[in-house]
């Protein structure tokens, strides 16, 4: 116990902090504060898509306190994840991947705002399994910080003890805190490198929630006439009550099963109409998720 | 193997019942053009009333006459399509108000609505829900539930569609051939209207609330 020196503790924190702040960038939002973002590599950064102006031209201000106009490449809702390419960027180190986080560990959120480095430190509150986001994404671990931050952490870096990338701080509902995880980051890089966007799965039908006594659904207002809930013989007032054998309470609990994952999937959807139930097959259309 | 067995007994269940609408409307020609319209639907079989087979309608379309000589059955649900502005409240056997001019499809989605029980009225107020007990998940579905469907207009309307393709304010300007000025209104007041923080979080919201197709 007398071992414990407080100011090393204290310098070690603020060195995990130093050590990721040349990858970090800041940028000025549409609400006229700042968000973070971080070098992930090839010149490459990473920010959280919910911070990015669509088409708007974003000015990324370096750790140097230098500022380069960055082109959105891309943004994938169902993780949170967009990513920026700087014109011309060289010699920036990239965070290398953390080992495993339990509960209890510590953790630093770190950020950049305008040049000015922060960072707040606490602990990783909750380690779960893999889930699925609003928008469908497959999150591959759920990783809830015991941290309290401001806005102008949201697309930072969330660093183990050892200064490892757990992965990128976010907001959840309510504005919990909470870490994209480091693979789930790596995935959607990919993608947007590849295709500039991220799929979602296409039913072509405006739903709405609808409730009649303890049963729940989503009812269809509308309908493409070229999308695949048309093609499987969907109408308007047709209530879709079950995805595959699972009931579906509404709209939200179908769009969060239509994520990149279900484009192109052969589903049974059970429909109620006229007071029937009956089962539409029905082949999932693919859209740019944004 | 089993797969295709499963799918060859699926094909052979009997096609859905088809329901009979019968059709009591002053106006013969709109009664031939609906019943058209409804035909055209392979689950719906319109009749004209005075055919014969109106006591054996799973649902009935009448206007403000017909309702009022009770021309159907008290025990058939009925679709009115009335002439008369805030006819809102459904009470006996009118389980929708329609305007008289209403389109087919959404005549044929209130009479498949009406045939199954449930009672069709335009968004209120939204209510509280008082619930002891149930889960984080359909606590949120019954908040969208509530949520009345926000009114947008002709051009925000446009907007939207095109703010859920991912369009930015420049091309969406460049579409509907207006000033980035103008869009970027048109965009903030979508946010406001439907309480989103963010676009992200609008096109979100716009899916569940049946503005944007899903």
């Amino acid at each position: 116990m007398s071992e414990f020196n407080l100011s090393a503790f204290s310098d070690a924190i603020a060195d995990v902090a130093a050590g990721a702040a040349p990858a970090l960038a800041s940028f000025v939002t549409h609400h006229h504060r700042t968000a973070s973002a971080f070098h992930w590599r090839d010149g490459y950064f990473v920010t959280a898509e919910e911070a990015v102006e669509a088409g708007e031209e974003i000015e990324l201000t370096l750790a140097s306190g230098e500022t380069i106009k960055a082109e959105l490449v891309g943004r994938d809702p169902s993780t949170g994840v967009a990513l920026l390419k700087p014109a011309s960027v060289s010699g920036l180190p990239h965070l290398s991947q953390a080992g495993a986080v339990r509960p209890g560990n510590l953790a630093v959120a770190v950020g950049g705002s305008d040049g000015t480095a922060l960072a707040v430190f606490g602990t990783v509150g909750e380690v779960g399994p893999a889930w699925r986001s609003m928008r469908g994404g497959t999150i591959d671990r759920r990783i809830n910080l015991a941290i309290n931050t401001g806005g102008r952490f949201e697309g930072g870096p969330v660093l183990d003890a050892k200064g490892g990338l757990i992965g990128m701080l976010l907001f959840g509902p309510r504005r919990r805190v909470l870490v994209m995880p480091y693979e789930t980051i790596e995935r959607a890089v990919a993608t947007l490198r590849e295709k500039g966007h991220v799929a979602r799965g296409y039913l072509g039908a405006g739903l709405h929630p609808i409730r009649n006594g303890d049963s729940r659904g989503a009812m269809v207002m509308s309908l493409d006439d070229n999308g695949p809930a048309k093609a499987a013989g969907l109408h308007v007032g047709d209530i879709i009550v079950a995805w595959n054998g699972e009931a579906v309470q509404g709209p939200r609990e179908l769009i969060r099963k239509l994520g990149p994952d279900s484009a192109g999937a052969a589903v049974t959807l059970a429909v109620l109409s006229g007071g029937a139930q009956r089962d539409v097959a029905i082949t999932i259309g693919e859209k740019p998720l944004s | 193997m089993a797969s295709s067995a499963a799918r060859a007994i699926k094909r052979t269940e009997p096609a859905t019942h088809r329901l009979t609408v019968v059709l009591a409307l002053g106006d013969a020609r709109r009664a031939e053009q609906l019943a058209d319209a409804l035909a055209a639907s392979d689950d719906l079989l319109p009749t004209l009333a005075g055919s014969g087979t109106g006591q054996m309608a799973d649902v009935a379309v009448v206007d403000d006459a017909a309702l009022e000589s009770r021309a159907v059955s008290p025990e058939t649900p009925v679709v009115l399509l009335s002439r008369r502005s805030g006819h809102e409240r459904l009470a006996g056997n009118v389980f929708a108000t329609l305007p008289a001019s209403a389109d087919g499809s959404l005549v044929a989605a209130a009479a498949r609505l009406a045939a199954s029980g449930y009672r069709v009225s335009r968004v209120g107020p939204p209510e509280v829900v008082h619930r002891d007990f149930h889960d984080e998940l359909s606590e949120e579905e019954a908040l969208d539930d509530n949520q009345p469907r926000p009114a947008l207009s002709p051009r925000e309307a446009e907007v939207l569609a095109l703010l859920a393709e991912g369009a930015p304010n420049k091309v969406i300007a460049r579409r509907l051939n207006i000033s980035v000025h103008t869009a970027k209104f048109h965009v903030a007041a979508i946010l406001i209207k439907l309480g989103a923080a963010n676009r992200t979080d609008a096109i979100a919201i716009a899916m569940r609330q049946g503005l944007v197709l899903v």
